[in-house]
């Protein structure tokens, strides 16, 4: 049985952009301040900041979806690198 | 054990039949919100019932059996069970009931192959609930260590499974129905969130395969029922519930661990937010205030408790002493602008990453929320907040309500366990993504598989030790079994000053009595030994009373058995 969610708010009303892209600019520039710059490529948040700011500016385009599956497959590849060990650990026969 | 097999089966048939009744009067007639009612329901009677018993000398099998019987009689004479109503299949897709069930059923043989392994459920939580049952009441002794006098709501519902078979090979059941409340919760917090039915049961099975949810649901630590039960009001205020409905799974809350009532800033503006849409109200407006008060008792009953015993509500938080660093006692009072930035930027940073340290239960410098919420939930909370406005709002409370949190706790290396409820919101927009993008869906199967393959087996002991534990009979699984040398019959004594493990001293069965000791000094403990009648004890001692302390071993008084135990010659 389908229940109607409660909120009469339509979907599909953007922020506006501008409000929008201060937001991705202050999480960018505050991943700069919080990360070690040799590191900042590899800093997911700064990677999603950086996708949200083009999300947030760019014009539509069919360009977009491609850069939401390479966002999505950066992210995974960075967490995926983290678990290399886990599973050397796994592999290790405890003492 | 027959008997309480016997009793268990009772007990368990009245408190959900109970739970039928009390809910046909509480129904709102929004079915993801009823489903949410029904769990929060059935574990406030159940904490309810444990409470009444604690207090009354009714804590055993016997007491809570009769007691159960008695309910079920009378709901059967008033023919409650006529009105048992099946509800329908849920409309989740078959891939995603299949993992859910897969899950499910997961779920129960880790409950029936584990026992409880990790470090802060043997040395606060479960000690507690071991004595309780010993004495079939409440009791002033809790254990040695400092947190064991917090408050105990979770450990209500291990007591009631605890209790009834005096074992506990069916404790980490407690876990698994705040599971199922974490997955009701998400799914009613996705259909107000306007993710179709199916999307929102795919969203709760996201959630439930999260690592550190999935991994605490069977591993008696209290982080993941504050998640659910802050998940559920999530819920509860999207729906723009009644304050008497929102006061059922608060009080809880109340009672579980006052890190979830840190989260409420969010679900309160989530709540204002909604205020103006259609009211979520119970049928029965009387019993919900019934209800209401209930849950209200359970969540005040620890401060009062407390404020009775030690003068304190939140005793000893407002007691610092030597001993407080000793036991890795740190407890945070009010909110610290140093916590937030030290916590938000440790949690972004680095935690998130889950790469210091494997899956396991107590999430020790991780915060494993796992491959969905980094990868393809991360990207999904942003373009579902730019699509839709209600993620939107709902994303901004959970974020307010997760930056509370990490303002009012200590930086260490657990504290993201408190904020277990915000990958909630991360599996909401991957559900809600992947219905109308199929790289997404994708993304999320891969994920969601990677994750129950990563958790299957917690990483808190090693895994020879892990499969060790899962090979013992289920009457003798402990992890005492694990120690080099077997425990020795009769009573063990306990000096812990620093935190140890001291619940597998009580036996899966609690037939082992524990003498907690506390002499002013080490040298005073042989007679302290001698007039309980004890032969072995277990230390734990700082870094100067253990120097005396191992003057008494090297003296010939005592005999080393194995790590931290020692027989009194």
């Amino acid at each position: 049985m389908e229940t109607p969610a409660p909120t009469g708010l339509p979907a599909r009303i953007a922020p506006a952009r501008a409000v929008e892209a201060l937001g991705a600019v202050a999480l960018i520039l505050w991943r700069l301040w919080d990360t070690a710059l040799v590191g900042v490529w590899r800093d997911w948040l700064m990677i999603l900041g950086v996708f949200w700011l083009i999300e947030a500016v760019a014009p539509e385009h069919r360009w977009r979806r491609p850069l939401a599956i390479a966002t999505v497959a950066a992210l995974a590849a960075l967490y995926a690198v983290g678990q290399v060990p886990h599973l050397r650990w796994l592999l290790t026969p405890s003492p | 054990m027959i008997e309480r097999m016997v009793w268990l089966l009772l007990a368990n048939a009245g408190a959900l039949l109970l739970t039928h009744a009390g809910h046909r009067r509480l129904r709102t007639g929004v079915a993801p919100v009823d489903a949410v009612l029904f769990v929060v329901l059935h574990l406030l009677l159940l904490s309810g019932s444990v409470l009444a018993a604690g207090m009354t000398g009714a804590l055993s099998a016997r007491g809570l059996g009769i007691s159960g019987t008695l309910v079920l009689g009378l709901l059967l004479i008033l023919g409650e069970h006529r009105r048992i109503a099946i509800p329908p299949r849920p409309e989740m897709g078959r891939w995603t009931l299949a993992m859910a069930g897969i899950v499910g059923i997961r779920m129960l043989a880790q409950v029936w192959l584990y026992a409880p392994f990790s470090s802060d459920t043997a040395a606060y939580h479960l000690p507690k609930v071991a004595e309780w049952v010993r004495a079939a009441r409440f009791t002033r002794e809790m254990g040695s260590d400092l947190a064991a006098t917090f408050p105990a709501g979770f450990e209500l519902v291990e007591a009631w499974w605890a209790a009834l078979l005096h074992h506990d090979v069916l404790i980490e059941l407690a876990g698994v129905e705040y599971a199922v409340l974490g997955f009701v919760a998400v799914r009613a917090l996705g259909s107000a969130l306007g993710l179709s039915e199916r999307a929102s049961w795919t969203a709760a099975t996201l959630y439930v395969l999260v690592p550190l949810f999935n991994l605490q649901a069977t591993s008696c630590l209290n982080d993941a029922p504050v998640a659910a039960l802050v998940i559920a009001l999530f819920a509860l205020a999207a729906w723009n519930a009644s304050p008497a409905l929102l006061m059922l799974p608060l009080g809880l809350l109340a009672g579980t661990k006052a890190t979830g009532c840190f989260a409420l800033p969010g679900i309160l503006l989530l709540w204002a937010w909604n205020r103006r849409n259609p009211k979520t109200a119970p049928s029965g407006k009387r019993v919900a205030a019934g209800f209401s008060a209930l849950a209200a008792g359970t969540g005040i009953f620890w401060y009062a408790r407390n404020y009775l015993w030690f003068g304190d509500p939140v005793y000893p938080v407002h007691s610092p002493s030597a001993l407080t660093d000793l036991n890795l006692f740190h407890v945070q009072t009010g909110p610290s602008w140093n916590s937030l930035a030290s916590n938000l930027s440790t949690l972004v940073s680095s935690m998130v990453r889950d790469d210091l340290m494997p899956p396991m239960a107590m999430a020790n410098r991780t915060a494993e929320w796992g491959w969905v919420p980094f990868s393809v939930g991360a990207v999904a909370v942003i373009l579902e907040a730019r699509r839709d406005p209600r993620i939107r709002r709902a994303l901004t409370a959970f974020l307010l309500s997760a930056l509370c949190v990490l303002a009012m706790v200590n930086p260490d290396s657990w504290f993201a366990r408190f904020v277990l409820f915000f990958p909630a919101i991360a599996c909401i927009a991957t559900a809600g993504l992947a219905e109308q993008c199929r790289p997404a869906a994708l993304a999320a199967a891969a994920g969601a598989l990677l994750q129950f393959l990563g958790t299957m087996v917690p990483r808190d002991m090693p895994p020879r030790a892990m499969a060790r534990l899962v090979a013992m009979p289920w009457r003798e699984k402990s992890v005492a079994g694990l120690l080099s040398t077997p425990l020795p019959e009769g009573p063990i004594g306990v000096y812990g000053v620093a935190r140890m493990r001291t619940y597998q001293f009580y036996g899966p069965d609690f037939a082992r009595d524990v003498v907690y000791l506390r002499p002013e000094d080490p040298v005073d403990l042989p007679k302290l030994m001698r007039q309980h009648g004890l032969s072995v004890v277990a230390v734990k001692l700082p870094r100067r009373m253990n120097v005396q302390f191992q003057e008494l071993v090297s003296r010939g008084d005592f005999r080393k058995l194995d790590e931290d135990l020692y027989a009194l010659r």
